[in-house]
């Protein structure tokens, strides 16, 4: 019988840009099993609902995350709109919209940025994040931020886009999608890239419903399913397919996200034009009184957010369950059987935020 | 918007054989939350909400129990593998006792300044703080 070996991978490792541990249990170079663990930086966000008035908690609610923050804020806001049954002008729907696809295209290019210093190209991960930073041009100008931008209010946006920058967006994206294409060559046919991702870290479709896989990790093992079809915000003004991909393998996982970004610029061109003109927010007065489940598909995944509401401007519960909670089942069950080499590369794969995990 | 949302209230002893009729039904295990109650009422000071949450093609089906925050419940990650995460999460922030988890952490998922924070019960949280006997 092999000796077993316990290597602890984590909670400090240079691909994570934050703490999470693995305990890698290897038979020789063989993982045979892993066992997560997280909750070194919980930050008990959920719990300041208690003590911020329900409309301040915007702010708290975007700063879950860094990466995907616009959504967080946007999700929170539903959530309240939809309790108190407010209805957003279709110009601040679609603006939101709008910022929630940009968010989508910004965090997949940084993580193809990641996955590249991963597997060690890092001239490739310089040309994605260089590609990202237009992306947070654009936000800078639309919104004042490049991270946290709080334009997400209950009630709708507190920022309008005029029509000339609107347009201009389009135009800058279809640049976007050229360099894109320029580097998601080297990312699907390079054979030294396709070394490190072909094959290694398969999640099987049965492996993945069971397990509760979300977003891209879903849908590279072959799952149709994109919460979007829901139907909220202006997605219904959008025609878009679900991106799958078949292998269930790190190969596939980038293959699924450069889809969604071309899909995001698809999404963008599609509801510029279609943006109507008129007020961006209506005023919100009162308090909820109610709960509510609301879904929305984030760059990593389907997040819900659940809000409990007793009536005064303080709200007795918010919860968030973020894609990259759900995906940690199916990461463990990835690792099974890996070479101890391919851990950082398919951990990477699944996009893990950590700052979401432990809001 | 497509999709429902269907929120049932069930009993405790119900939660295992519902549960395993929605993994027989296809559904998949969304999330499981713990809410205090203690906000809601007097009557309430001391009660939890735990709310299991499927979904099937964009359905959403939430099965809710109350519980003491003394209650002991049982695991439902023979059924859903997933499960135990938010189980291990229901435990270490609210101080749910919850039996035959596929991987317990016992009460280190989290590791928070104070153990079980959003536990409503002032006493029990003080008595997990002072004899610390839920981590090991």
């Amino acid at each position: 019988m092999i000796k077993q070996t316990i290597i602890p991978f984590g909670p400090q490792h240079p691909v994570l840009p934050e703490p999470l541990q693995l305990d890698l249990i290897l038979e020789d170079e063989k993982v045979v099993q892993a066992i997560p663990s997280i909750g070194y930086v919980h930050r008990g966000l959920e719990t300041l609902v208690t003590k911020q008035e329900y409309q301040e908690f915007v702010y708290i609610a975007e700063r879950i995350c860094g990466i995907c923050s616009f959504i967080h804020g946007m999700g929170y806001c539903q959530a309240i709109e939809e309790i108190m049954k407010v209805e957003v002008p279709e110009r601040g729907v679609f603006l939101r919209t709008i910022w929630a696809e940009l968010s989508r295209i910004h965090s997949h290019l940084l993580w193809l940025g990641l996955a590249a210093d991963a597997f060690g190209f890092e001239n490739l991960f310089m040309q994605a994040w260089r590609i990202r930073e237009t992306i947070l041009d654009i936000f800078e100008r639309t919104t004042g931020g490049r991270v946290i931008f709080s334009v997400c209010k209950v009630g709708g946006a507190r920022k309008d886009i005029p029509g000339n920058i609107l347009a201009g967006i389009g135009t800058t994206l279809e640049n976007v999608r050229k360099e894109v294409v320029s580097i998601a060559k080297i990312f699907l046919n390079d054979n030294s890239v396709k070394h490190r991702t072909a094959g290694v870290g398969v999640l099987s479709e049965q492996d993945a419903k069971d397990l509760g896989a979300v977003g891209p990790v879903l849908r590279a093992s072959g799952v149709s399913s994109d919460t979007r079809l829901r139907g909220y915000a202006a997605y219904p003004h959008a025609e878009f397919d679900v991106i799958t991909h078949t292998d269930g393998d790190c190969y596939a996982r980038c293959a699924v996200r450069i889809g969604e970004i071309y899909q995001s610029i698809d999404i963008i061109h599609q509801l510029i034009p279609k943006t109507p003109e008129g007020a961006v927010d209506v005023k919100v007065i009162g308090a909820p009184r109610g709960e509510s489940y609301m879904r929305l598909e984030q760059p990593r995944g389907e997040v819900l957010y659940y809000v409990k509401a007793n009536g005064t401007r303080l709200l007795d519960r918010f919860r968030v369950r973020t894609p990259t909670f759900a995906n940690i089942p199916p990461l463990v069950q990835m690792l099974q059987g890996c070479d101890v080499a391919d851990v950082p590369n398919i951990l990477l794969t699944i996009d893990p935020c950590i700052s979401c995990t432990e809001r | 918007m497509k999709g429902t949302i269907e929120t049932k209230e069930i009993a405790l002893s119900e939660i295992f054989p519902a549960s395993q009729k929605m993994k027989d039904d296809g559904y998949r295990l969304v999330q499981i939350c713990c809410t205090s109650l203690a906000a809601g009422s007097v009557e309430h000071a001391n009660a939890l909400e735990m709310i299991y949450s499927f979904d099937k093609d964009l359905d959403l089906v939430n099965l809710k129990i109350t519980i003491g925050a003394n209650t002991e419940i049982g695991s439902i990650s023979p059924i859903y593998p997933a499960a135990y995460l938010y189980e291990n999460e229901v435990h270490d922030l609210f101080g749910v006792s919850i039996k035959d988890m596929t991987l317990d952490f016992k009460g280190n998922l989290y590791k928070t300044a104070i153990p079980c924070p959003m536990n409503p019960d002032f006493k029990q949280r003080l008595r997990y703080i002072v004899t610390g006997f839920e981590r090991e």
